[in-house]
């Protein structure tokens, strides 16, 4: 092929790859860390998690100015925003319709929806006793309510579903709106459309707040914060950019520097590059047609992986000289560089059968990336370059280690050796935790914004998603009927101090056993009425004022039963459609549990009752346990991956003696980075697996090129210089990022910086010490 | 999800409250009451100056509340206060104890039997703003604002007058058709707020 033809097919393949990549659906959820088939259960905690009542909650907090302003401005702010259509409710505590609106829709539901208090409640004692009540209500303050439903609801039904509704506790309120415990804030709900994870809609719903907040134009002293998933995930990806952005541009230049330094060629600056973002395009594209989606960890986990790749034309820029062709220079290289692509990609090799989908689609993607990279390194880089760079170390620099004295060198080999020694005994002497599996510490929130995060949910007086039972039915009538078999065992908890609170659906949502069982204690009207007048016998009520009550109570009858749908467009419709869950052939509700003190004791009652389709979750538990199994899985497959390496090690070097020698310094550099890391960060997480596994692949790489026989000197000075190059290009690029105030970022830098240069320690003090041909030695 | 439960009784029960409130305000507005007034004719700006001369800052009460819905009235005791320059308590004794503070624009509810207690600032209430006025305006010794909300009506002799106000906001008119106000000379011994609804109130006082 032509180097033109080339060229274009090159062009052209980058093309569709980033075309690919563009259409493909991204995610950015915790779909990343489940396996592929998950169960019923992580299903259901996924959804509650992506788009869980919580989800979709915008915290909105008002501080500054006087206690005046901020209820006014929240007043203003609120109606403002009530009449955006992107979101489904805006509310600062103040709602006069809202009472109108139960009123309208679920006054004639009362019978099918409440329990009158008492034993017997049609009975003539009974109803006395009900009226002696509503008589008692007219007295207190609240009189006008009790006024309002006395005479067609004497049992005083509604007032105690309305308590009820009331009892689920809200922000504190000041002269009607809610303000927060201290008084210093004034509040407003605002629930989207679109889930919390759904990170450019929220975009934008935040941005329609902060323009309706600045169109207001208040004094510049009222400030407003934004809380809730969705405003901490748009604040923090804006964080992780911004620092991101802000980290690269100067890592960039510290490498490009040192590149520059070296090559003094801004042209093999720009070859530099080509391998890695053919990988990149590449790996996405593989991944991207591979899974018909491209997880955003997926892509930021796959770039780093990617970064072995960087040093593919380092290799070959720092061998080329002028008295041979580019190509050939490749050819001498390539079976060496061949060894490390090919036992990097077996390494990834082993994740593509995880039961996990992110460990595959990270393997596809690091794994068709870097053999993209090292392809194009082999058959379209050296085609490219005219003459080979003008290497400014190679002649003054020093003799490197070649002086040293052969005993010296021996004992300094031992050094790698000594220095894993003392960090295992050190780590295990102080009880070092390995590894981390709490899903926070992945949690790229930085901690001053949860803390605000934190200061409004308790503000706002937020469900904390933590424990919760889970019933799964074949369909709805049997779901509602179980959780409402439960309901006495939980009651049980509650007064035991075992849980605080629970929220049960079918407090609003009854099912029609239930409803039907309270429609048939309703005796006929004739038979209601004379009942009601013997009730009403030595009190103040005059005579047929209850008459409402019988008709209402003759029609409740004839009414069918009180379905979801009667909650529509209602604050009451999303708690519904959170707490209930469709799946494809079944049903499942989410009963929360708030104030759990004893997880045995309640998970002992729970399974007394031998109701298979209950289950007790805490979900943290059950985050740290999907992050266990993932952690699991990803050491049995690096273990799996290292046996495939030393195979293929032994292969490609012809004896499993020599492959040793070229795994002992990656191994023992990957261990010694390791238990620093989980020292340091106090246990191991995900992003630092990640990191060592890059870790591992440049040292990999560079392990190969040290136990490279060298033709002569010259050669391997060379190979010392492009090692050295690789090495400190990836200190530099990976040790800006340590810098990072973003916990993700730190983390992967600080273990690719010290992992890359212990690696590169090690291989030189591990590696043979001479080149194979020591006559030209000067 | 809660509501301010407290701020659906805007309509009638507070507007009950605040009609005591306004009439006593014109008794208790002022504080040097040194001379005692011997006009024999009969005016509003004299009944208002007598009764600013004669302040009784706190008295007891019998409410009797009349609702179409009982046979026999709604009986409640308790003491009114007044506390310059604008803050009215209503403490009710029996038959259970409950305090009402209007305090400036606010409204504080304690009711210790039902564990409620809420505060509620009467700018929020719509309908309520053209009494609130009504209450400031003879606080500022205004007569032409209590004329601006009220039509009053005055009756009787300096001895035994009464005082019918009757409301020009039709949002007030809707709740409620008129106060009366009896007093002998410097002193007010009862009053009555006929609600819209039939229903009507009435109260009696005894200085302490």
């Amino acid at each position: 092929m032509n180097l033109r033809r080339l060229t274009l097919v090159w062009l052209l393949w980058c093309l569709i790859a980033a075309l690919v990549i563009l259409t493909t659906p991204r995610h950015s959820d915790l779909t990343f860390f489940l396996p592929k088939k998950p169960n019923v259960v992580d299903r259901i905690l996924l959804q509650q998690m992506r788009e869980g009542p919580v989800s979709r909650l915008t915290l909105i907090a008002l501080s500054g100015e006087s206690a005046e302003h901020r209820a006014e401005g929240s007043r203003r702010l609120t109606l403002a925003l009530q009449n955006d259509p992107l979101f489904i409710r805006v509310s600062n505590g103040e709602d006069p319709k809202l009472l109108e609106q139960f009123e309208k829709k679920l006054y004639p539901y009362r019978f099918h929806l409440v329990d009158p208090s008492l034993e017997s409640p049609f009975e003539p004692a009974a109803l006395h006793q009900s009226l002696t009540e509503r008589w008692e209500e007219l007295y207190s303050p609240l009189a006008p309510l009790s006024q309002r439903w006395l005479t067609s609801d004497p049992q005083g039904l509604w007032t105690h579903l309305l308590r009820g509704m009331l009892d689920q506790q809200g922000p504190r309120r000041e002269g009607g709106i809610w303000v927060s415990d201290d008084h210093q804030r004034s509040l407003i709900l605002v629930e989207t459309h679109v889930s919390g994870f759904d990170l450019e809609s929220q975009q934008m719903a935040q941005e329609h707040i902060q323009n309706a907040f600045k169109e207001l134009s208040f004094s510049a002293s009222l400030k407003m914060t934004l809380g809730g998933p969705g405003a901490i995930s748009v604040e923090t990806n804006k964080n992780i950019t911004q620092e991101a952005t802000r980290l690269t541009l100067i890592n960039s230049v510290l490498v490009m520097g040192l590149l520059l330094l070296v090559y003094r060629s801004w042209r093999f600056l720009g070859l530099g590059l080509i391998p890695l973002v053919t990988g990149l395009l590449t790996g996405g594209m593989m991944t991207s047609l591979v899974f018909g989606q491209l997880h955003g960890i997926t892509f930021g986990f796959g770039s780093t992986l990617l970064g072995v790749a960087a040093d593919y034309p380092n290799h070959l820029f720092s061998h080329l000289e002028r008295d041979e062709n580019p190509e050939s220079t490749m050819n001498r290289l390539w079976p060496t560089l061949r060894l490390g692509v090919l036992t990097n990609v077996a390494g990834f090799g082993a994740m593509l059968f995880s039961g996990f989908t992110g460990l595959s689609q990270l393997a596809v993607f690091a794994g068709t990336g870097l053999l993209a990279a090292a392809l194009t390194t082999r058959y379209i880089l050296p085609r490219w370059i005219h003459a080979p760079p003008n290497l400014s170390f190679l002649n003054q620099s020093p003799r490197l280690s070649l002086s040293m004295d052969h005993r010296v060198r021996r004992r300094l080999s031992m050094l790698p050796w000594l220095i894993l020694i003392t960090l295992i005994g050190g780590f295990s002497l102080h009880d070092g935790v390995m590894f981390n599996d709490d899903i926070a510490a992945l949690n790229p929130v930085p901690p001053q914004n949860l803390r605000i995060d934190a200061t409004l949910q308790r503000d706002f007086r937020s469900p904390e998603l933590g424990k919760l039972l889970l019933v799964t039915a074949a369909d709805q009538e049997s779901l509602l009927r179980t959780a409402e078999d439960l309901e006495p065992t939980l009651a049980q908890l509650k007064s035991h101090g075992i849980i605080d609170q629970y929220d049960l659906l079918t407090e609003i949502l009854p099912s029609h056993r239930k409803q039907a069982l309270r429609l048939s204690r309703i005796p006929p009207k004739k038979e209601l009425m004379n009942l009601v007048d013997i009730a009403q016998d030595g009190l103040p009520f005059r005579k047929g004022l209850f008459e409402p009550f019988l008709n209402d109570a003759a029609d409740a009858q004839k009414k069918g039963f009180l379905g979801p749908e009667v909650w529509a467009e209602t604050p009451m419709a999303s708690k519904i459609a959170t707490a209930m869950i469709h799946l494809e052939d079944s049903w499942a509700l989410v009963i929360p549990l708030r104030g759990v003190t004893d997880d045995a004791s309640l998970q002992r009652k729970i399974d007394a009752l031998h109701l298979d389709q209950v289950q007790f979750l805490d979900l943290r538990a059950r985050t740290t346990h999907w992050m266990m199994q993932y952690r699991l899985e990803a050491l049995r497959l690096l273990g799996i991956g290292l046996l495939a390496i030393t195979l293929m090690l032994s292969f490609g070097l012809g004896s499993l003696k020599t492959a040793l020698k070229v795994l002992m310094p990656v191994m023992s550099a990957g261990f010694a980075t390791a238990i620093m890391m989980a020292w340091w960060f106090k246990g191991l997480n995900l992003y630092h697996l990640v990191s060592l596994l890059l870790v591992m692949g440049l040292s990999l790489d560079q392990a190969l090129f040290f136990n490279r026989p060298s033709r002569d000197t010259e050669e391997y000075r060379r190979t010392r210089i492009s090692l050295i190059v690789c090495s400190l290009s990836s200190i530099l690029a990976f040790g800006t990022l340590a810098f990072a105030k973003v916990a993700i970022l730190d983390s992967i830098g600080l273990t690719v910086a010290l992992g890359a240069f212990l690696a590169v320690s090690f291989a030189a003090l591990m590696a043979d010490e001479r080149p194979s041909s020591p006559s030209s030695v000067t | 999800m809660t509501f301010g439960i407290v701020k659906h009784l805007k309509c009638d029960e507070m507007l009950r409250l605040l009609s005591v409130a306004v009439t006593l305000l014109l008794g208790f507005q002022g504080s040097s009451g040194a001379a005692t007034h011997t006009a024999s004719s009969l005016t509003l700006e004299s009944l208002l100056t007598t009764l600013k001369e004669n302040p009784s800052r706190r008295v007891k009460f019998h409410e009797s509340h009349y609702m179409r819905a009982l046979t026999r009235p709604l009986e409640s005791e308790g003491e009114l206060a007044f506390t310059p320059p604008s803050t009215l308590l209503k403490e009710v004794k029996s038959p259970r104890a409950i305090t009402y503070r209007v305090e400036g624009d606010k409204v504080f509810i304690d009711d210790p039997q039902s564990s409620l207690k809420e505060v509620f600032s009467l700018s929020d209430t719509g309908v309520l703003e053209a009494f609130i006025e009504a209450i400031r305006a003879p606080l500022a010794g205004d007569l032409l604002t209590l004329q601006r909300f009220w039509e009053p009506h005055l009756g009787g002799s300096f001895k035994h007058w009464s005082l019918t106000l009757i409301p020009h906001d039709p949002s007030v008119k809707a709740l409620v058709h008129r106060v009366t106000v009896k007093g002998q000379e410097g002193q007010i011994l009862a009053m009555s707020i006929e609600e819209a609804n039939g229903d009507s109130t009435q109260l009696i006082f005894k200085p302490q």
